[in-house]
């Protein structure tokens, strides 16, 4: 190399010329002529260069897997299996003794993907609670619910979700449970769920949707194919207005006073990300005003 | 609201950085280590560890968290292997046809083939630069970001990267 001495980017003019940024003609100086062929071929050829090909998809549910299952457990319990084949009882009383239970929790305005031992998946809404023994999973597919989820179950063995208000048990399916105080609500998506409340069994189909407001229950058809909550908004169907504020409180770090003894029901959909829009569309619905003061709103006539 | 928005323990917040970046990270370490599954196993473990870390990285920070996460843990990795790289085969039919002798087919085969040997003796610090810009069409900011140096850093490694290639060539 000819001149390198004497000039200021000694140690980045190729740099600067491959990235275009000074032009052939200046690198012809700088450089042998010889050099210069063997840069320009290098520039030319790296042209066509690849990396291998990236498996997106793949990756992506291999990550999955690995989030929120707890990987040494499960592997630990085929071993024992066949170890220990003759004293199951023994077994699952040591597992009972020995594992304390998976909890899975969200904040307000949170949402949280959990992926339960068999891949099953759940996708837990805003002020919720997920509570599960993953080394019992294997023998009951059962877990405790507070508030709402969203739940993707792989086919296989019963699958139950407990709550204060009801059990839920399906085979295989997507649906979605929203326990409250004095509320609970069951959307069936796809395949085939129980209900069971206070003894009392309903049989929910895709598409259909269960409710129970202060123990009056009601059955509809919900045109939805999977809960809008998972895609930043929540759609309500004939639900009465103090479980849509108490949604919002859930979704938005706020206080809503309702100064209005309305038995009236919302149908719509509210935005999780932009307060002021969800309110705008509910008292609007409603024929209602709101007021709004720092974290505290107020809901008038 | 928008804070809760851009939160990365969002499902769907955490899937739009894996489309974003995911890509970026695989080719990084693939450059680094020169094996497909190892840089794979990296780039999971890039991920896993941004949802564990959701709560404490915000959405802007994911982005160097990554790079930072996947360098550190192929810091930990002892097993390199040769970085292979391929050809767009395309090439023939784009470029000028007078060039398209069988001799001169011959020579480009061959001096894709010392270019290649010459890429994997550079140093891990050159070919990574070398190739986040040639393959990657990263800009030397942009590399700058993901390796957490200075541009002028960069444009060291790239320049010192092209004086080692164009040595282990020779003569064409």
């Amino acid at each position: 190399m000819k001149t390198e001495d004497n000039i200021e980017n000694k140690d980045v003019f190729l740099a600067q010329w491959i990235a275009g940024e000074i032009s052939d003609l200046e690198l012809k100086k700088l450089v042998s002529e010889e050099d210069f062929a063997v840069f320009s071929e290098i520039k030319k050829q790296s042209e066509f260069l690849e990396a291998p090909k990236f498996e997106m998809n793949q990756n992506f549910e291999a990550i999955k897997n690995q989030i929120d299952t707890p990987k040494k457990k499960s592997k630990v319990i085929p071993l024992w299996m066949y170890a220990a084949a003759a004293s199951v009882v023994i077994m699952i009383s040591f597992f009972l003794l020995k594992t304390s239970p998976t909890t899975i929790q969200t904040g307000i305005g949170e949402q949280r993907l959990a992926m339960l031992v068999d891949s099953s998946e759940v996708i837990l809404n805003a002020k919720s609670k997920l509570t599960y023994q993953p080394s019992m999973w294997k023998f009951e597919r059962k877990l405790k619910l507070e508030g709402e989820a969203y739940f993707k179950v792989k086919k296989g063995s019963k699958f139950t979700v407990e709550t204060e208000n009801g059990t839920v048990t399906v085979l295989g399916t997507q649906f979605d449970v929203n326990s409250l105080d004095n509320y609970f609500k069951v959307v069936c998506y796809e395949g085939k769920v129980s209900v069971k409340q206070a003894e009392k069994e309903t049989i929910l189909t895709q598409s259909n949707a269960y409710q129970n407001s202060d123990n009056k229950i009601e059955k509809w058809n919900s045109n939805l194919e999977a809960p809008s909550w998972v895609n930043g908004e929540s759609t309500f169907e004939k639900t009465p207005l103090k479980i849509v504020i108490e949604e919002l409180e859930k979704q938005y770090d706020i206080n809503i006073d309702n100064s209005v003894n309305s038995n009236k029901l919302f149908t719509g959909t509210l935005s999780n990300t932009n307060l002021e829009l969800a309110l705008q569309t509910l008292t609007t619905a409603l024929q209602l005003k709101y007021e709004v003061s720092e974290k505290n709103i107020t809901i008038t006539k | 609201m928008t804070k809760d928005k851009k939160s990365v323990c969002k499902p769907s917040t955490f899937q739009e950085l894996y489309t974003k970046y995911s890509k970026d990270v695989y080719h990084f370490m693939y450059y680094k280590t020169g094996s497909k599954d190892n840089a794979e196993d990296l780039l999971q473990e890039a991920f896993v560890r941004l949802w564990k870390n959701c709560e404490k990285v915000s959405y802007e920070k994911a982005k160097s968290f990554l790079f930072t996460v996947a360098s550190n843990l192929f810091l930990n990795e002892k097993k390199h292997e040769k970085v292979v790289l391929k050809y767009r085969e395309s090439q023939n039919v784009s470029e000028s046809r007078d060039n398209d002798t069988p001799e001169n087919l011959l020579r480009q085969k061959e001096f894709q083939q010392k270019l290649n040997d010459a890429i994997a003796s550079l140093s891990e610090k050159q070919r990574e630069v070398f190739l986040l810009s040639r393959i990657d069409k990263k800009t030397y900011a942009e590399i700058a970001e993901m390796l957490g140096i200075s541009v002028k850093a960069v444009e060291k490694r790239m320049h010192k990267a092209l004086s080692v290639l164009r040595e282990k060539i020779g003569k064409i």
